[in-house]
C-alpha cells in the first residue's frame, strides 16, 4: 500500500461555540486544547492544537451541541463506529 | 470555512438559546447529520413539537415546515397532519415532560395505532425550561426542584412503554452514543410505522448540577460508564443491571399501519354508498 493521501482539516467556529469542552474531553486523542481566546459572548473557545493526531473520527462534529465543529477530511479516512 | 450543515437552520438566530454543554444542541446537530445524509428535502418533512427546551431543536432552530403547539399535544397535532399528508416525514422531537407526562396519552395511543410518525423523545429526566421539576422520568430518590428529599416516585421506562403499546420501531440511546443515535434515527425515519427513539440527554443547569454533575460532559461521562447494550444485558443479572442503563433496539416489527388502515377502510365506505 502506498502512503496515505489522507488530510484531515479541523474547523471550529468561535462564534458558534460555548466553551463546554466536550470536545476536549472527549477526544481521544487529545486534539483539542483549550485556548487563552474569548469570543464575543465570553466564551474560551477550544483550539485544535494537535491536529495532525486527529483520526477523523467524527465524535466531536457530531457531538458538538452548537454545530461549531467541522471535520474536513480530504482522501479516505474510515468513520469509527 | 462554515458548517454545511447550517443550512438546514434558521441561523439568523444563533448561536442556540441552550444552556452550554446541553444535550439539545447536540439532538440538533445529529438530526441535521441525519437529514443531510438521507438526503430528505426539508420541505418534505414537517416538524411538530410541544413546550419545553427540548421542544426548541426543531422550533425555532431547524427549518422546514413547523407546528410549534401547546405543551403535550405534538403528537395529536402530529397525527391531523399525518392523516392529511401520509407522503410527508412527520416527526415530533419533545422532552419527557411534554411527550411522557402532560402528553403521555397521546403517546401511547399513537404507538398502538401505529401512525406512521417519527418521535424522538429527548429524555433529560426533568422539566429543564421550568427549572428542574420533577418528571415521570426523573429516577427514583433523585433530588429535584419539586422533589428536594428525593423523588419518591418509579420512573416510567419510557422506550419499554412505547414498545408494549405497539410502535413498530423502538430504540434508546444517549447523546454520547452519537453514531448508534445517527443509526437509529435513521432507522426511525426510514419505518413506515410509529417509530420512536427515546434519546438520554443532559440538562446539566436543571438536573445536572443536582446530582453532581455540574457539566454537560460529567453527565455523558456518566452515559458512557453506566449504559449496557441490550444485546449484552443478558450477562448481567439483578442488581448490577437495575442501576444500568439499557441501549439500543427495543422493538422493531411489522404492523399495519395507521393511515393506510384509515384509507382502506374510507374506500370500503366510498364504494359502499356509490
Ligand atoms: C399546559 C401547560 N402546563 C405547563 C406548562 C409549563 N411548562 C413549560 S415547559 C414544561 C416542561 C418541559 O419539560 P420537558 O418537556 O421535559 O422539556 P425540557 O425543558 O426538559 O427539554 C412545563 C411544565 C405549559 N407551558 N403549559
Ligand atoms: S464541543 Fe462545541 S461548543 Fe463545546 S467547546 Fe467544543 S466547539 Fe465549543
Ligand atoms: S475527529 Fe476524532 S480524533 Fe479528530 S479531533 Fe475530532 S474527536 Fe478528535
Ligand atoms: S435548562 Fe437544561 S435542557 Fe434547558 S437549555 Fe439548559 S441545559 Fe438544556
Ligand atoms: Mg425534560
Amino acid at each position: 500500500m502506498g502512503k496515505s493521501e489522507s488530510k484531515i482539516e479541523i474547523y471550529i467556529d468561535n462564534e458558534l461555540c460555548k466553551g463546554c469542552d466536550i470536545c476536549i474531553e472527549l477526544c481521544r486523542p487529545n486534539v483539542f486544547m483549550k485556548s487563552g481566546k474569548i469570543n464575543s459572548r465570553g466564551y474560551y473557545v477550544p483550539v485544535p492544537a494537535s491536529m495532525n493526531k486527529c483520526t477523523g473520527c467524527m465524535i466531536c462534529e457530531l457531538i458538538c451541541p452548537e454545530l461549531a465543529v467541522i471535520i474536513n477530511k480530504t482522501g479516505i479516512v474510515k468513520e469509527a463506529v | 470555512m462554515k458548517n454545511n450543515l447550517l443550512k438546514y437552520l434558521r441561523t439568523e438566530i444563533l448561536p442556540t438559546e441552550f444552556c452550554a454543554g446541553c444535550g439539545c444542541g447536540t439532538v440538533l446537530n445529529i438530526f441535521c447529520h441525519v437529514v443531510d445524509e438521507m438526503k430528505i428535502n426539508p420541505d418534505d418533512i414537517i416538524m411538530v413539537t410541544g413546550i419545553g427546551c427540548s421542544s426548541w431543536i426543531p422550533s425555532p432552530y431547524f427549518s422546514a415546515d413547523t407546528l410549534h403547539t401547546t405543551h403535550g399535544r405534538a403528537i395529536a397535532f402530529a397525527t391531523g397532519v399525518k392523516v392529511m399528508k401520509p407522503e410527508k416525514h412527520v416527526i415530533v422531537i419533545a422532552g419527557d415532560g411534554d411527550l411522557a407526562g402532560i402528553g403521555g396519552n397521546h403517546l401511547i395511543h399513537a404507538a398502538r395505532r401505529n401512525i406512521g410518525l417519527t418521535v424522538f423523545l429527548v429524555n433529560n429526566y426533568i422539566y429543564g425550561m421550568t427549572g428542574g421539576q420533577v418528571s415521570p422520568t426523573t429516577p427514583s430518590s433523585v433530588p429535584t426542584s419539586t422533589t428536594p428529599y428525593g423523588n419518591s416516585e418509579q420512573p416510567f421506562k419510557i422506550a419499554e412503554l412505547v414498545a408494549a403499546a405497539g410502535a413498530s420501531y423502538v430504540s434508546r440511546w444517549t447523546t454520547y452514543h452519537v453514531f448508534h443515535l445517527k443509526k437509529a434515527m435513521k432507522d426511525a425515519i426510514q419505518n413506515k410505522g410509529f417509530s420512536f427513539v427515546e434519546i438520554c440527554s443532559q440538562c446539566p443547569t436543571s438536573y445536572g448540577k443536582r446530582v453532581g454533575m455540574r457539566e454537560g460532559i460529567d453527565q455523558l461521562k456518566d452515559f458512557r460508564d453506566n449504559s449496557i447494550d441490550i444485546r449484552k444485558a443478558a450477562e448481567y443479572e439483578g442488581d448490577d443491571i437495575d442501576s444500568k442503563l439499557i441501549i439500543g433496539k427495543l422493538a422493531e416489527r411489522t404492523r399495519p399501519e395507521f393511515t393506510e388502515m384509515l384509507r382502506k377502510i374510507n374506500m370500503k365506505f366510498d364504494e359502499a354508498i356509490a
